[in-house]
């Protein structure tokens, strides 16, 4: 199974379900341009897949992935507002803990707050981090 | 790019006053005060496009920086170009030019020279501001 472009789409739908998204992305970030704000780019990072023959047949898959969430920057470039606006989109993710089903064992969520670089257009970028894994018995 | 173009010199035209009028740089004669016209009246800007590549190496979409070249003939022209190249950086810094026909995800003021100098051909005092303009055709 495709555990990356699950775990991709359920993000995506569960952000997009419980707040404002006008634009979403899959894509590498380098390559992201907002069409719209706030907008979404979900990034594939890394898919592992675990086989393993103990009593029961089982296996783990796991997933990382990166989103990045961006704002237009306001003329002041205060982050109040943006960060409060983060810290929301964790307590959604946080209310989703098996992401829909793809990363039934729980998730590792790290948000990191980036400096825009010299590709960036005027805004506001944080990229939350997430990490998972997925448990099957007995199949 | 003629659409960009047209965005810009509408967007400074409608939005500064004193501006009389906006040339590009190949027509940059237009403004010379001579036989065939009268060149112009107070303000003047010629703008000059400086490169343009791919944006993020998306097609369709561009980086393009821009000189614009602002020109000043009234009598205390040195000081009064001062003003004017502010007012300009004042209604693009971080301005809009999308329309029907572009979009614009940002446009920039990068730097200027704010130190006038004197423009023989036009007889009139001279400053450069660069801005850069990320944008796509729809």
């Amino acid at each position: 199974m495709s555990i990356m472009g699950q775990t991709l789409e359920a993000i995506k739908t569960i952000l997009a379900a419980n707040t404002t998204i006008n634009y979403n992305f899959t894509g590498y970030y380098d390559d992201f341009v907002a069409e719209d704000y706030p907008a979404i780019c979900a990034e594939p990072d890394t898919g592992q897949s675990l086989l393993g023959n103990g009593l029961n047949f089982n296996y783990d898959d796991g997933g990382k992935a990166k989103v990045y969430y961006v704002e237009e920057a306001p003329e002041n470039r205060d982050m109040t507002a943006f960060i409060g606006k983060v810290d929301s989109l964790v307590e959604i993710i946080k209310q989703h803990p098996r992401l829909d089903g793809t990363l039934n064992q729980g998730v590792n969520i790290t948000v990191k707050y980036m400096r825009r670089g010299p590709s960036d257009n005027i805004e506001f970028i944080a990229m939350i981090l997430i990490e998972g894994r997925n448990y099957y018995d007995n199949l | 790019m003629l659409d960009l173009l047209q965005a810009l010199e509408s967007k400074l035209l409608s939005n500064i006053t004193a501006l009389d009028k906006i040339r590009p740089m190949t027509k940059f004669n237009q403004l010379k005060p001579d036989e065939a016209g009268p060149g112009f009246d107070k303000y003047a800007i010629c703008h000059e496009i400086v490169t343009d590549h791919k944006y993020k190496n998306r097609k369709g979409k561009f980086e393009t920086p821009f000189f614009l070249n602002c020109y000043s003939n009234v009598s205390n022209g040195d000081v009064a170009v001062i003003w004017f190249i502010s007012e300009v950086k004042k209604v693009l810094d971080e301005a809009d030019l999308s329309n029907a026909n572009i979009k614009t995800y940002s446009v920039e003021y990068d730097e200027s020279s704010p130190q006038p100098e004197f423009n023989e051909v036009l007889q009139a005092w001279q400053s450069v501001i660069k801005v850069t303009i990320r944008w796509r055709e729809l």
